[in-house]
């Protein structure tokens, strides 16, 4: 098991009257390799969630273990475990501070000691592992690239150290579809190629139907629902109690199906749909 | 981190007569206090003044745990007028040690100094404790008004303060994010020498100056889109309205203080 909560229980200006409880007796198991989306309404404790995961949040109740090794305040290694879990806030574009964006993505490395050519080999891989080419960008500003550009920066830039599981905060928002699809595709191979644990918040189920294997529907602190992603979307009555509404192929799919279409359930792609309306409808003929 | 140590904003919303005043009252009074607190040179006076002060809180229905914190950030400030009153005053030297010696004047005088400042520190606080940071602005611009026709921008002024007070929340959870962003790549805000921690100020400063100008634009553009062109023929929502109780509340404190700063001159 890779990332382990127990119990975990968290609230935000504890001890005063402003008290928020944010988690409430979080318990969840995320293995190797796993490509988790995490959703649910705003202030549903998502943000929060995600945070225990790399030691910038420690629970108020309960534990966390990475690898097995409790995460405590003091006494771990906080730095090994944030470079092992990265994780890619909101808007990330919003944390660049460097001259170059060689500076920007070394920035990570350089704090673990990586120096030399072994940085370089890194922040090359980085960059071009977002679809980023190394030999035009290294020596520009930052602040000069494209909103699309940066965003893949800043994601570089927690990418080059090399972290074994990527967590990312909304990482499609405010994008144009072409950078949202860029994007995706990008996380996509580094999971494939590397077998990096992916682990996504997003508002958007059209990308998550993309790119996650497992959903966890996250309501009031608690943990709603959590289960392969077929399942989860293809209850579409259920989710939406939650706030959510399946992505628009599912949705498609299930208005099809009501209107007498014999189209199997669980469909999450639009080639997957595109397939079956091809074989059950335009082959079959109606009904 | 960063946000819990920095307390700003004060104000306790309860209701009590003196939440209920005008806004220019409180400030008026509160300047008049202050200037007066410099002007009387007796512990009698004090005493008449403190007593006046803690009656407010009283009214005011603040804890006066709470009116106590306010002193908190000055202890060293205190402290330090302290030592240098009593050591360096010259007078009848009632303790020495070496170079080092403590006269009865300059006990007293640090003192006498020490109350003062107290009494100037509890006198703003219950103003800021008592008043919302828009009524105070408010009020500030009503006070400021008649310089304007001097060309006293009392109105931009006015609002430059409240846009200020405004951002400060945003910007104090824009500090938690970047520093939580930076502490994920590695960054390291708590150990190193000074130079070494003021260094790594970097990574949060940079980021925080770029997103503060890019949202003073946006906030610019805002305004200007919805035709704000300064105070010129401005209506407001909240008017300032002297009631009863406040000329009451004026008249009873300005004669208080007049009696106060009399006694002071004239008779002790």
């Amino acid at each position: 098991m890779f990332i382990r909560l127990e119990n975990v229980y968290y609230s935000y200006f504890q001890n005063t009257p402003f008290e928020v409880q944010a988690l409430k007796n979080v318990t969840l198991t995320i293995d190797r390799g796993e490509s988790v989306g995490i959703i649910g309404r705003t202030g549903c404790g998502k943000s929060t969630l995600i945070q225990h995961f790399n030691a910038l949040l420690f629970p108020a109740q309960g534990s966390v273990f990475i690898d097995d090794e409790k995460v405590q305040k003091k006494g771990s290694r906080l730095k090994g475990i944030r470079s092992k879990i990265g994780l890619v806030f909101q808007y990330p574009e919003h944390q660049i501070f460097e001259e170059t964006v060689f500076d920007e993505v070394a920035f990570g490395p350089r704090n673990n000691g990586v120096s030399g050519e072994s940085l370089e080999v890194t922040v090359k891989w980085a960059l071009e592992s977002v679809g980023l080419d190394y030999q035009e960008l290294n020596k520009k500003n930052p602040f000069e690239l494209s909103g699309g550009q940066m965003r893949r920066v800043a994601i570089a830039s927690i990418l080059s150290m090399r972290p074994e599981a990527l967590i990312l905060d909304e990482p499609t928002a405010g994008l144009d579809p072409e950078g949202k699809r860029l994007i995706l595709g990008k996380l996509k191979s580094l999971r494939e190629e590397n077998g990096t644990t992916l682990i996504l918040v997003s508002h958007s189920m059209d990308d998550l139907a993309m790119i996650a294997e497992r959903i966890i529907v996250m309501d009031k602190g608690t943990i709603g629902l959590d289960g392969p992603v077929r399942q989860i979307f293809s209850q579409g009555e259920v989710i939406e109690r939650y706030g959510i509404k399946p992505p628009t192929t599912a949705q498609i799919a299930e208005l099809l199906r009501k209107k007498g279409f014999d189209i199997g359930e669980g469909i999450l792609t639009a080639q997957e749909l595109s397939e079956q309306i091809e074989e059950k409808i335009l082959n079959g003929g109606c009904q | 981190m960063l946000g819990k140590s920095i307390a700003i904003g004060q104000f306790i919303p309860i209701e009590s007569p003196i939440h209920r005043l005008d806004p220019r009252v409180k400030i008026l009074i509160s300047a008049i206090l202050i200037v007066v607190l410099f002007i009387v040179k007796e512990w009698l006076s004090f005493l008449f003044i403190g007593s006046f002060i803690i009656l407010l809180t009283i009214t005011a229905r603040i804890p006066i745990s709470y009116i106590g914190k306010s002193l908190k950030p000055i202890l060293f400030l205190l402290a330090f007028t302290l030592v240098l009153q009593v050591f360096f005053t010259p007078g009848d030297y009632i303790w020495e040690y070496g170079v080092l010696h403590v006269s009865r004047e300059g006990l007293i005088r640090g003192l006498f100094i020490i109350v003062r400042l107290c009494l100037l520190i509890l006198c703003t606080a219950l103003l800021t404790l008592t008043t919302s940071p828009v009524e105070l602005t408010d009020g500030l611009e009503s006070l400021m008004s008649p310089f304007k026709k001097w060309g006293f921008p009392a109105h931009e002024l006015a609002m430059m303060m409240t846009i200020a007070i405004r951002f400060i929340p945003t910007l104090m959870e824009e500090a938690d994010r970047i520093i939580k962003a930076q502490q994920a790549r590695g960054a390291d805000f708590e150990s190193g020498s000074l130079i070494q921690r003021a260094k790594n100020l970097i990574p949060l400063l940079v980021p925080l100056f770029i997103n503060s100008f890019k949202r003073a634009d946006d906030l610019a553009i805002a305004m200007e889109s919805r035709c704000y062109r300064g105070g010129i023929g401005r209506s407001r929502l909240r008017i300032l309205k002297l009631r009863k109780a406040d000329i009451l509340f004026l008249s009873i404190t300005i004669i208080f203080i007049t009696m106060v700063i009399f006694l002071s001159r004239f008779i002790w």
